[in-house]
């Protein structure tokens, strides 16, 4: 059923980060609203994958962060005592380099649920066809299903990572670069899935391909030195942007 | 230090040549009103034969446009450059026409010397339509809207001297019916430089488009 209301699914107010003394995101705001696409553009260094990896808590890992600020999951505070595990399962992430386990297509797909305490074969069996499915991998890939998953093509493997992602049943689903390895095909399949996939899932996608978000995205924010310049439906971004630096980057003409 | 000087170098050689195109049509212009303010069957056909070039200048900036459009990957202003360019073109051509119906005109009046009165009544119609045209194309070269706006808004005198006209002439053609070809000429003429008016804003909101990112209809 087509809504024409949105749903806040994400909500940034404020933050900073900091790297040591180094300040990597300077007072983001961002609304990210469910079931649509949102596009992270800016060039090298400015902060989108930071501000990425904020979302899932991916930064807890590295030392010496310093985050302040308020990021709400479904009106929740996900630095204020969320459990970090559950977040992840409910906002999983792809990387820029298609990183399967080195084990079976299965077994790749299965890790997540059998984590998460699911040892049943039959289910784990119908999870991996779903995940697969999802991820528009099944038909291709159903009878190497135990065959070694860094034996399948570099598409098939970031379609597989997805699967992973989808497997554990998300609600966001986080990419930085998901496509930046792969040739223009399987690029164009990665995102006829993204198209899919927004109609179940909340996707936040970094790209430094300014077309990619031209096509794929509903709203998109350009950031530039740890600052959000400008956030807009794409199309406005893409035809009309208000700021003279979003227009020079998207426009190819960055200094 | 900006980057991509191949593609702002093919973006530029577009607007000059739709500046050139502009030129041509201006000059287009001057000559048939020239010829048919002073009878110079010799000029009007000048116009009418090289009303081609025109064309051919159209053709070249559409496949241009086209082409950088396809390679390029144009965004945002770059863009809307290009898509005003190809809406632009095509407004010039057919007001270059405009210039072909009254070199026509000019032809088929020749040695109607009874239709001359009315001939004097067009020369200014004729005249505040190229102002228009001479207008739009100093907006276009100076990317300037303001005065976008001003030559859209000369379009309401030109419709007004088009009725006014449009009156005199049947009055005429009522008390003169043996001149009701020539007559019947001179009104298609005079719906012709009015609708030269419309090109004009026409191009007066492309040019608001390229430069805000807004379409705005002038002269509703």
């Amino acid at each position: 059923m087509e809504k024409n209301e949105t749903k806040l699914k994400i909500k940034v107010d404020n933050l900073d980060l900091y790297y040591g003394d180094f300040q990597a995101l300077k007072e983001v705001d961002m609304d990210i609203e469910e079931n649509k696409v949102t596009a992270l553009i800016g060039p090298s260094g400015c902060g989108k994958s930071t501000f990425i990896r904020t979302l899932n808590r991916m930064n807890d890992l590295i030392d010496d962060v310093t985050i302040t600020g308020n990021i709400t999951y479904d009106g929740t505070d996900i630095y204020g005592g969320y459990d970090v595990i559950e977040l992840r399962k409910k906002i999983g992430m792809v990387f820029q380099k298609p990183n399967p386990f080195p084990m079976s297509v299965y077994d790749n797909v299965a890790y997540g649920p059998k984590t998460h305490g699911i040892k049943n074969k039959a289910q784990l069996d119908e999870i991996v066809e779903r995940s697969l499915r999802g991820a528009a991998l099944w038909e291709e890939i159903k009878d190497r299903l135990h065959k070694p998953a860094l034996g399948i093509s570099g598409g098939q493997q970031q379609r597989l990572c997805i699967a992973r992602v989808l497997a554990v049943e998300p609600d966001v689903v986080l990419m930085d670069e998901p496509t930046s390895a792969l040739d223009p095909i399987s690029t164009s399949r990665i995102e006829d899935l993204i198209d899919d996939l927004k109609k179940n899932y909340t996707i936040v996608i970094v790209t430094h391909n300014m077309q990619q978000a031209g096509r794929i995205s509903d709203s998109t924010s350009f950031f530039f030195e740890g600052v959000v310049i400008e956030t807009g439906p794409t199309e406005e971004i893409f035809f009309n942007p208000r700021n003279k630096k979003t227009e020079d980057y998207i426009s190819g003409r960055f200094g | 230090m900006p980057t991509r000087h191949h593609f702002q170098e093919e973006l530029q050689e577009v607007h000059n040549e739709i500046l050139k195109m502009g030129t041509m049509v201006e000059e287009a212009l001057d000559s048939a009103l020239k010829a048919f303010s002073e009878k110079q069957v010799v000029l009007a056909q000048r116009v009418i034969a090289e009303d081609g070039n025109i064309d051919e200048m159209q053709l070249l900036i559409e496949d241009r446009c086209t082409l950088i459009m396809a390679t390029q990957q144009p965004v945002a202003t770059d863009l809307r450059s290009l898509i005003t360019a190809i809406k632009i073109a095509s407004s010039l051509e057919r007001i270059a026409d405009h210039a072909v119906h009254l070199s026509k005109t000019t032809s088929r009046l020749e040695g109607k010397t009874q239709m001359d009165p009315l001939r004097k009544l067009i020369v200014p119609m004729a005249e505040e339509g190229i102002s228009m045209v001479k207008g739009v194309l100093t907006a276009l070269a100076d990317h300037d809207t303001d005065k976008a706006r001003e030559v859209a808004a000369m379009d309401n005198g030109l419709d007004r001297t088009h009725s006014r006209l449009f009156e005199t002439l049947v009055n005429f053609q009522k008390e003169h019916p043996e001149h009701a070809l020539q007559t019947t000429d001179l009104l298609f003429l005079i719906r012709f430089l009015e609708r030269l008016g419309d090109h004009v804003t026409h191009i007066c909101e492309w040019i608001i488009l390229r430069e805000t990112g807004r379409y705005t209809e002038l002269n509703k």
